[in-house]
Formats: C-alpha cells, sequence, structure tokens
C-alpha cells in the first residue's frame, strides 16, 4: 500500500515538474547567429590541417543551417516520450559529452559506452562516427541516436510530422532549404551542419600557437610546466593525437590501446562491426580539444581522471593482439605526468565551451 | 637550437627515383629482403583470427542454441543480419565466419616507382633507422625546461659523455669486426659508419616528384649499416658475429643500464633529484618515427649533381635499403 501511495506521489511530481516537450518554446536571436563564417587560426587553414575538413559539397554550413539543426538538437519532441534532446546527454560545458559515465535514455535505461564529445566533428578526415566509427558520414550520424531504441526511441516515420505541429519549423526549414517541407533527411542535414559549426579554435593553445614560428617553440603565453609539457606531449603523444599539423588533436585511425586482454567478452569496438578480427578493441578517439571537462575517459568511461589515463599510457596498457604498436610503456614520472596535465588543460576553449551559439535555445 | 624531429630520407635513393632514366643515369637495382628493421603498421595479426570473431559474437547467444537473432544482439550491431544468407532472420556461425574471413590483401597501388602507395604508413623506432641517439638525449634535455645556465652546465657534461660512450662502443664494433671482414671491407664499412655518426639531419627541401607533385622532404642519410655487412658476402658465421657486433654496438651507444645510471650521477651537481628523475625516464623511451615511404634498392656509381644544399653522395657500391625513409608532406598534391 505504502509502496503504491510513493509510486504514485512519484508520478505526480514528474507529471507536474516535466514540461510537455509541445510546451517549451525556442527563442533565437533577432539577428541570426552566424555559422558559416569562421575567422580560424592559421594553423587551421594550413594545407594540411584543412585536409581534415570532413564537410560534404552537398551539405555545407549555412547559417539558417546550422540555426535550425541547433533548435533540433536541444529540442526534446525528437525523443518518443518528449523527455530528452541531444543536448541532454551532450552538454555544452562539458564539451558536449555527458559528465555521467553512462547516459540515461528516454526511459530511463543507462547506455553502455559515454557520450561521445562532438567538439571540432568537422575536422575527422576518416568522417566515420561513434566510438565504433559504424557510421560513415555526420548526416548518417545524427538520426541514430534518435531512433536508438534505448536512447531517443523516436520514430523516424511519425518525426517530420511531430515537428510539423511547431509551426515556426516550417519557417525555419524555410530559410535553410528554400521550400518550408519538413524532412528527416533535411533534419539530418541541419543537424549535421549544426555539429559541424561547432568549432573550437580559441584555447591558449591556439593563442600560444599563434605566436611562435613552430609548435615545438615555447609558448610564451604558457607557464613553464605547459610548455614542459607540451614537449612530452608532442615527443610521446602527438604521433597519434596531432598527426602532421598543429590545430587538430585528432587521431586518424582507430586504435587499440590495450585497454582490456580479453578479446572475447569486452567490448569488440570497431570489430563487432566490421568483424574483422584485427579491429577487435579498437576505438575512435575524440579530440583532445578541451579534454580538460570531458572526463570520464574511453569509451566506457572507466578513467574518472586524466591522470589515470596518463597512468595507463605510462604503463604500455594491457597486452592485447591487437594492441598498437604505438602504445608503449612511457614510464610517466610524477612531475612529467603533472606537465602534461597542465598541458592538456591549455587546450580548454572557455569561448567554446559558453559560446551562445551552440547554447539550448529553449532556455 | 632545436633539432628537428627525426624525418627523414636516403636521399640518393629518392634521387634516383626522381631523375629521369636517361642514358647517363644511374641504374638501381633491386635487393634483397629487408634487413632487420621493423616496420610496425597496420597488420592482420595471426593471433587473431575469425574464430575469436565466432566466439565474440556467441557470447550474445543468450539461448545457447548456436544462433543469433536481432533481439540478442546490441542495437549497434543488428546491421550484422543483413549477412544472413540462409533467410532465417538469424547468424550462424558459418555466416559469422564468411563476415569473419580476411580479406586479401588489397594490391599496392605505387603512384610513384619506389614510393608505397604515394606514402604508406608504418612506425618504427628511432633508433633502428638512425644512429643519432644524440638528438633522444638532448631533445631530453631540453624537455626538462631547465635554466640557461642550468641547460649549459648540464650539456657539457652529456655531451663528453656521450661522446666518450660512443667512441668505446665504435673501438667495440671495429675490433669485433677486424676479426670478420677484410680490411678493405672493413675500410668501406668505416666510411659509411663515419658518415652516419657524424649525423645527417638535412634542412627541408622541395623536389618535384616523378609524377609532378611538390614535395616537402627533410633528409636523414642513414645507410643500413647491417645490409652493407650483408652485400660483403661473407661466410655466414663471420656475417652472423659482423651483424650480431653492429647490433651491439647499436645497444652500447644508448645510455642505458649502468651508463645511464653513470650520467645520472654526472649530473647529479647540475640537476636536482626530482630532474634527473624526469631525465632519467626520458632516457628510458624508444621515441618512435613514422615511416611515411620507403624504397629499396641499390646504388651504384656517383649520383648526379643535385640542387643546394650540398648533400652527401653515396659511393659507388652503397647499399640503400628499407632503412631508408622519406617523410613527405605533399604539397600541391
Amino acid at each position: 500500500m505504502k509502496a503504491c501511495l510513493f509510486t504514485g506521489v512519484c508520478i505526480w511530481v514528474v507529471s507536474v515538474v516535466a514540461i510537455p516537450a509541445a510546451d517549451r518554446t525556442f527563442h533565437l536571436p533577432d539577428v541570426p547567429y552566424q555559422y558559416a563564417y569562421l575567422d580560424l587560426p592559421s594553423h587551421f587553414t594550413e594545407t594540411r590541417a584543412q585536409s581534415f575538413d570532413n564537410t560534404p559539397a552537398d551539405n555545407p554550413i549555412t547559417d539558417a543551417g546550422a540555426t535550425l539543426g541547433r533548435v533540433l538538437f536541444y529540442d526534446t519532441r525528437l525523443s518518443a516520450n518528449g523527455t530528452i534532446s541531444c543536448g541532454s546527454c551532450h552538454v555544452q560545458s562539458h564539451a558536449f559529452v555527458d559528465p555521467n559515465r553512462f547516459s540515461k535514455g528516454f526511459k530511463g535505461g543507462l547506455t553502455d559506452r559515454h557520450a561521445m564529445n562532438l567538439v571540432n566533428l568537422r575536422f575527422h578526415p576518416r568522417a566515420r562516427f561513434f566510438w565504433d566509427e559504424r557510421s560513415g558520414n555526420l548526416e548518417a550520424m545524427v538520426l541514430l541516436p534518435v531512433e536508438n531504441r534505448l536512447e531517443m526511441g523516436q520514430d523516424l516515420v511519425k518525426l517530420p510530422g511531430i515537428l510539423a505541429a511547431e509551426p515556426r519549423y516550417t519557417d525555419l526549414f524555410r530559410q535553410a532549404f528554400d521550400d518550408g517541407e519538413i524532412t528527416n533527411e533535411r533534419l539530418a542535414r541541419a543537424l549535421a551542419q549544426f555539429l559541424r559549426s561547432m568549432v573550437s579554435y580559441q584555447s591558449r593553445y591556439d593563442d600560444g600557437r599563434l605566436q611562435v614560428r613552430s609548435s615545438h617553440d615555447d609558448f610564451p603565453n604558457f607557464t613553464l610546466e605547459e610548455n614542459r609539457g607540451k614537449a612530452l606531449f608532442l615527443r610521446n603523444c602527438a604521433l597519434c593525437h596531432l598527426p602532421d599539423q598543429d590545430a587538430h588533436f585528432v587521431m586518424t585511425e582507430p586504435v587499440n590501446t590495450g585497454l582490456d586482454e580479453d578479446t572475447a567478452r569486452t567490448d569488440g569496438g570497431v570489430g563487432d562491426i566490421t568483424l574483422k578480427p584485427q579491429d577487435i578493441g579498437r576505438f575512435k578517439s575524440p579530440s583532445l580539444r578541451n579534454v580538460e571537462v570531458t572526463a570520464p575517459y574511453m569509451h566506457d568511461g572507466r578513467f574518472a581522471t586524466l591522470e589515470a589515463v596518463l597512468d595507463h599510457y605510462s604503463n604500455g596498457g594491457k597486452s592485447h593482439p591487437n594492441k598498437d604498436v604505438r602504445v608503449q610503456p612511457l614510464h610517466f614520472t610524477g612531475s612529467e605526468q603533472a606537465a602534461i596535465v597542465a598541458f592538456l588543460k591549455t587546450l580548454t576553449d572557455t569561448t567554446f565551451l559558453s559560446d551562445p551559439r551552440f547554447s539550448d535555445p529553449f532556455k | 637550437m632545436r633539432r628537428v624531429p627525426v624525418f627523414l630520407v636516403m636521399l640518393l635513393a629518392f634521387t634516383a627515383m626522381a631523375t629521369p632514366r636517361t642514358a647517363s643515369a644511374q641504374t638501381v637495382r633491386p635487393v634483397n629482403p629487408p634487413g632487420p628493421l621493423a616496420i610496425f603498421g597496420p597488420a592482420v595479426n595471426p593471433a587473431v583470427n575469425p574464430d575469436i570473431v565466432i566466439a565474440r559474437l556467441m557470447t550474445f547467444d543468450r539461448d545457447n542454441d548456436g544462433r543469433l537473432v536481432k533481439s540478442e544482439l546490441p542495437e549497434r550491431m543488428q546491421n550484422l543480419l543483413a549477412a544472413d544468407a540462409s533467410g532465417d532472420q538469424a547468424l550462424d556461425r558459418d555466416e559469422i565466419r564468411a563476415m569473419a574471413r580476411p580479406a586479401p590483401p588489397a594490391p599496392v597501388a605505387a603512384t610513384v616507382p619506389g614510393f608505397r602507395n604515394g606514402g604508406g604508413g608504418g612506425y618504427t623506432f628511432g633508433d633502428q633507422v638512425s644512429l643519432s641517439t644524440r638528438t633522444h638525449v638532448e631533445d631530453a634535455l631540453d624537455d626538462l625546461r631547465l635554466m640557461p645556465i642550468a641547460h649549459q652546465q648540464a650539456l657539457a657534461i652529456v655531451r663528453p659523455f656521450m661522446d666518450r660512450l660512443e667512441a668505446d662502443a665504435t673501438a667495440v664494433l671495429m675490433k669485433e669486426l677486424e676479426g670478420q671482414m677484410s680490411s678493405a671491407q672493413l675500410g668501406r664499412f668505416k666510411v659509411t659508419f663515419d658518415r652516419q655518426m657524424s649525423g645527417s639531419n638535412r634542412p627541408a627541401q622541395i623536389i618535384t616528384r616523378p609524377d609532378g607533385a611538390k614535395v616537402n622532404i627533410v633528409r636523414l642519410f642513414v645507410p643500413d649499416l647491417a645490409q652493407l655487412i650483408n652485400s660483403f658476402a661473407l661466410p655466414p658465421d663471420q656475417t652472423k658475429l659482423a651483424l650480431a657486433a653492429f647490433e651491439g654496438f647499436k645497444d652500447r651507444i644508448r645510455p642505458a643500464g649502468a651508463d645511464r645510471e653513470a650520467l645520472l650521477d654526472e649530473l647529479k651537481n647540475v640537476l636536482s633529484d626530482e630532474e634527473r628523475e624526469n631525465f632519467g625516464a626520458a632516457l628510458q623511451r624508444r621515441p618512435l618515427v613514422k615511416a611515411n615511404t620507403m624504397f629499396a634498392g641499390v646504388v651504384s656509381g656517383v649520383m648526379p649533381p643535385l640542387p643546394p644544399p650540398p648533400i652527401q653522395r653515396a659511393l659507388p657500391g652503397d647499399v640503400v635499403s628499407p632503412a631508408v625513409i622519406l617523410r613527405q608532406q605533399v604539397l600541391e598534391p
């Protein structure tokens, strides 16, 4: 009896507190935000760095398209019961990761991987997404969580009609795509434009990089420890995380970093999608930009701190037949580890983390 | 002055490729299989076979009926059911095996003769392609970010230490080789050896490849001394001993073990305990370098003139082996 009463009260509280999706309204600025044009620093625009850009010719970023994408990103109508949006698990102040190890789906179920960050997705040259790289481009990627039965559970057949109930969407789709027709393909393109517009390029690292000839030079805006950490990073980590350019702290291929020894029962990552034995245990790596605020780390959020991540690489990871040869024991000392962490924190871009262009328009 | 990270080329092999073949151009002949240099890269590990994939997937077989139906697979893997050849809406072991079978190796499309796929991948340890251990040691010192005076004091200890280490190791090597090869062969070995030990970092230079692309290369002239020993065609036992002597030399010029401790001890009055600890940790690491492009061949005769900066030329009989590594940056593909 008591249990029933308690459950009833809980249901009442939830129904009173939760704002129905249809009643939420979004607010856009009178002068639309700029998304299409970015005044990127020179280390982003040099030839090699530019070659990382995965923007397809048939879906360039437009201000109207990204604006629509922003509204969709934060609209809880994209979930089956109107309770969660993409932004529920991809939190701006955390560089669009979920600060929780696993994310709650629309019915309260938990995912089995950590939500990846959405920083600089535009500059992932393979243009494959998710930890297991199962999605071949951003346009395809954005709808998968929407229809995932655990995450947002929405019926894509019904979704255009649900959105059409909000008259302002017709205007937004018209501004983005010439006419007001709402389709899932357009919805995906708008979301992809919004995600590609999320470029972090104003960190202290970027300020420093602009003041010197080479990334190997000491940055005048860094402390001694940060410069030491940068030197150690460039010497020991950059081969994977900063390949052949100075802008994108991304890896160009998924890697097995020796997280698990077990090849049979642990998450197989890319191998579970390709079924290639050599892909078992390989995972995509997100950008290290803003890594200070994207804890917990790794595909399953097993490491709570950057120090724990560095401990892993210091020890060289566990034995695995697919472990990448680049993962060697690095034997970092305590002060080396502290210096590298200090350097990694210079990749935090506070402007990006609070940029109103990427904020929730429903608030 | 900061040293350029090890990016690298066997200049002469490249030039041989980059120069249009004419009647006067030098011939490049293929050589025997690569020497001991290990180039790591994406490859199928024999320890990981399709059976492991089958075992993995069958962990999802909750009812243990040997078949995987859609509801048993995580949602992200349900697309695998597209491989259901029998049409029973499930995957069995044979269907999984068919998907997991390794694909035949893709043909390597050499866009430029001698270049692997126009610049392939792979990694190797820097000390396997270069004898410039000093670079690694001095870079480790740089990374400590010492005050200039302390840095100079430390260098004043490190450099003579490395001189002694190299001189001792060289003396041992030459003595060991004396017993294995003729004086002419030893002389030939010494010429190449001295050239490598003298350090070979070259400034970057833009070269036009045969396909018209402009390539910005940083050179490190690293003839593979092991290959040179092989080319002397000594009796097998002597070749083995000579190669062992060279491998021993490569180990001895790295400040490891007791040498490392001795160096750290000499630095006691210059570096703090923490700095020595960090320096010692860095000395233990073997930095990896990227092997973007490889080429194998023998250069015979004198190479044609090259544009500045002046570059050492290969001598007749020089061996150009997979130790030749070129880092290329295509500026105008």
